[in-house]
């Protein structure tokens, strides 16, 4: 007979994944508590959740997107704060580092991995700015603050239009609510300062040849139409090569004035995975198998953005957003159950196409395919179902 | 309809509240005006079918127009709010009361609303809502069926409780009560390859992808008389949609 004894399960990472497969755990533990005890640990870098996805946020306004780690858990999980350098699984104990430097070790029983991933940066000789942390989206704000002032000194009308002209570069999900979010904003801004608010002109730069290419034409065709009536113009198949001094420079050779240029480039794995001694894919990201396993270490599962997750059924990929992270989380705590108990686990299903795009203040549209339809929600109720997704992945629902 | 509402959204001291207002209203006047002339249609009223890949055109499903024809003609049948609700619960998997709070109703009204749904497209509580497309291979063989005569052939492809329904509305001959039973309908199908020789110039009859799917048109010497669509549902065929109203099949020709 196995001995009664409590197990330790640390999660790294308050992301998504992080937070939501906590959540799951505790959940499919609290059934079992008679048996096991669990000692739930929750390791972040920061204190907070930060809410990745509503970054475009800070770059326009006041709005906090982070939660305290310990309020979304009050009880039953204890936090650490510390940045988690090793995984030693062979020794069942991970290495971590906390704010101050000092080093630690601790022990585990099982793992799960979430550390997520990281925005990808234009090269610094190449301008303009990231929207890739709390920091960059406050200096964003700043910057095109301080340029609508400026415009309302400036008897150019040249270069009150540069002043204007915001450059978004990358038309991924990031970038569509980012430049929405701005032009909405913005012209709210310039008529409070007696500016034309038309004059404001937010250009969308896509390399591809259209939008949303994840989806059918129509979705893209339709997001650019909505884009144009809030005053962002979409640029496709031009790729924005530097930004100096207010000069756009496209790789086709022509040149832009603009005030300035934010880059929304999407995501990467999160480099720390490189030397964290768990096998990574050549592109970075950690090999699981169906139930989210690390290859060669035992008791160690990994989810969210850092992990490459395949649907055994259709062979595909699972795509790196929130809402397969959260879904990720939730089967993961019947896995991780099903482990303990020695039954088969269930293995990773891949979610349903479902796309949902914040368009500016209380607009939205939402996108998913369903009995051979595509289904699409506009307006207010897209709007409302797109935040209904941030609030669930946050577990603020 | 957005355009129009950004323009005049500039001369406005609320454009929000206006933009809103104003963008429901006029929702709300198409619907109802599509629903009026639906009530007023002659025989029964069938979407019109739309050729794939190629048609771009759409709506959204809480305002229109979509894809796989069966499907599409169940979410026809119901009201706007109606079809929002049954999307977010039986296409996302939403709760209730998640639903409840997304659409700005109780979660018992939000319950029913999708049960009357589920009512009015004639699928019971527990079935799983899933219209299948009938693919090519079956398109085909009922052909080949019909035209040998073959009546048992016919008779044992249709589920017992097939329906086929036809939109003429006034315009052209169409049965105006939907035809129901596995009899009748063999009967009706067969009469029709009987009658094709009177149709001056004959006719001919081509398999194209429509909403997504595959189905029939058929044209005589005066063009596109009829398009027909099927649903599958466990192997034999659910349903039988024969869209006939020129009006509805002009935009095919060009
Ligand atoms: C600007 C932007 C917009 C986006 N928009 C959308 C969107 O609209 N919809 C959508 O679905 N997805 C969007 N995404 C993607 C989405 O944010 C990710 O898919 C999601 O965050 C993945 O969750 P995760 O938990 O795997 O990783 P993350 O959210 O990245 O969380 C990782 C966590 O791990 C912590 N961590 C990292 N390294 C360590 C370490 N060494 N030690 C301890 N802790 C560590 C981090 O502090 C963080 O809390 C967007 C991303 C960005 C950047």
């Amino acid at each position: 007979m196995v001995a009664i004894k409590g197990l330790t399960c640390i999660v790294i990472g308050g992301g998504y994944a992080g937070i939501n497969a906590v959540k799951a755990i505790r959940k499919t533990f609290k059934g079992q508590a008679s048996k096991r005890t669990l000692r739930l640990i929750l390791i972040d870098k920061n204190p907070y959740h930060f809410r990745k996805v509503l970054l475009f946020k800070p770059a326009v306004g006041d709005e906090d997107i982070t939660i305290p780690l310990t309020r979304l858990f009050p009880e039953g999980v204890e936090f650490v704060q510390a940045t988690v350098t090793k995984i030693e699984s062979g020794e069942r104990r991970l290495l971590c580092q906390d704010a101050e430097g000092n080093k630690n070790s601790i022990k585990y029983d099982f793992l799960v991995l979430a550390v997520g991933s990281v925005v990808r940066q234009p090269d610094p000789d190449q301008g303009g700015m990231a929207l890739a942390s709390l920091d960059a989206a406050w200096k964003i704000r700043e910057a095109w603050r301080a340029n609508i002032k400026e415009a309302v000194k400036e008897k150019s009308a040249k270069e009150r239009q540069r002043l204007m002209t915001i450059a978004v570069v990358g038309a991924g999900i990031s970038g569509i609510e980012t430049s929405a979010e701005l032009a909405y904003f913005i012209r709210e801004d310039a008529v409070l300062l007696g500016l034309d608010p038309s004059a404001v002109r937010i250009k969308l730069f896509n390399a591809n040849k259209r939008l949303f290419p994840a989806g059918p034409a129509k979705v893209g065709l339709k997001l650019e139409r909505s884009l144009d009536a809030c005053g962002v113009t979409t640029l496709h198949g031009s790729r924005v090569l530097q930004e100096k001094e207010g000069a756009l420079t496209l790789s086709n050779g022509e040149t832009m004035s603009v005030g300035l240029c934010v880059w929304t480039l999407g995501l990467l794995p999160n480099p720390m995975l490189q030397s964290i001694g768990l096998p990574i894919t050549p592109e970075g990201y950690v090999i699981v198998d169906a139930s989210y396993r690390v290859q060669g270490a035992q008791g160690v599962y990994s989810i969210g953005d850092c992990a490459r997750i395949v649907d055994p059924a259709s062979g595909r990929v699972d795509g790196k957003t929130c809402k397969e992270a959260t879904a990720q989380a939730a089967r993961l705590g019947k896995i991780l159950s099903a482990d303990i108990a020695g039954h088969p686990t269930p293995p990773h299903k891949e979610f349903i196409y479902f796309f949902c795009f914040a368009l500016g203040p209380e607009q939205g549209m939402v996108w998913t395919h369903q009995w051979g339809l595509d289904i699409i929600f506009t307006g207010k109720l897209g709007w409302r179902i797109r935040k209904f997704t941030w609030d669930s992945a946050s577990l603020l629902k | 309809m957005e355009k129009d509402g950004i323009l005049k959204l500039e001369r406005l001291v609320e454009p929000k509240a206006y933009l809103c207002k104003m963008v429901t209203n006029r929702c709300r006047d198409l619907f109802n005006s599509a629903r009026k002339r639906r009530e007023q249609y002659f025989g029964q009223w069938l979407p019109e079918p739309l050729l794939t890949p190629n048609d771009e055109s759409f709506e959204s499903v809480v305002q229109g127009e979509l894809l796989s024809y069966a499907m599409l003609v169940l979410l026809e049948r119901l009201s706007l709010t109606e079809r929002a609700v049954f999307v977010l619960r039986e296409a996302l998997g939403f709760e209730y009361a998640d639903i409840a709070e997304l659409v700005g109703k109780s979660e018992a009204n939000c319950r029913k609303l999708i049960s009357r749904a589920r009512g009015k497209m004639g699928i019971t509580p527990d079935e799983p809502v899933n219209p299948e497309a009938a693919s090519e291979e079956w398109v085909r063989r009922l052909l080949a069926a019909l035209e040998q005569g073959n009546v048992d052939m016919v008779v044992s492809m249709l589920a017992k409780d097939v329906v086929l329904v036809s939109d003429g509305g006034g315009k052209a001959f169409a049965a105006v009560h939907p035809i129901e039973s596995r009899d009748l309908v063999a009967r009706f199908l067969l009469g029709l390859i009987r009658k094709t020789p009177h149709y001056e110039g004959g006719v001919h009859v081509e398999m194209r992808d429509i909403n997504g799917q595959t189905g029939l048109v058929v044209r005589s010497g005066e063009g596109i008389v009829t398009v027909a669509l099927m649903h599958v549902e466990r192997n034999s065929i659910r349903n039988l949609y024969f869209v006939r109203n020129p009006d509805k099949l002009r935009h095919l020709l060009k």
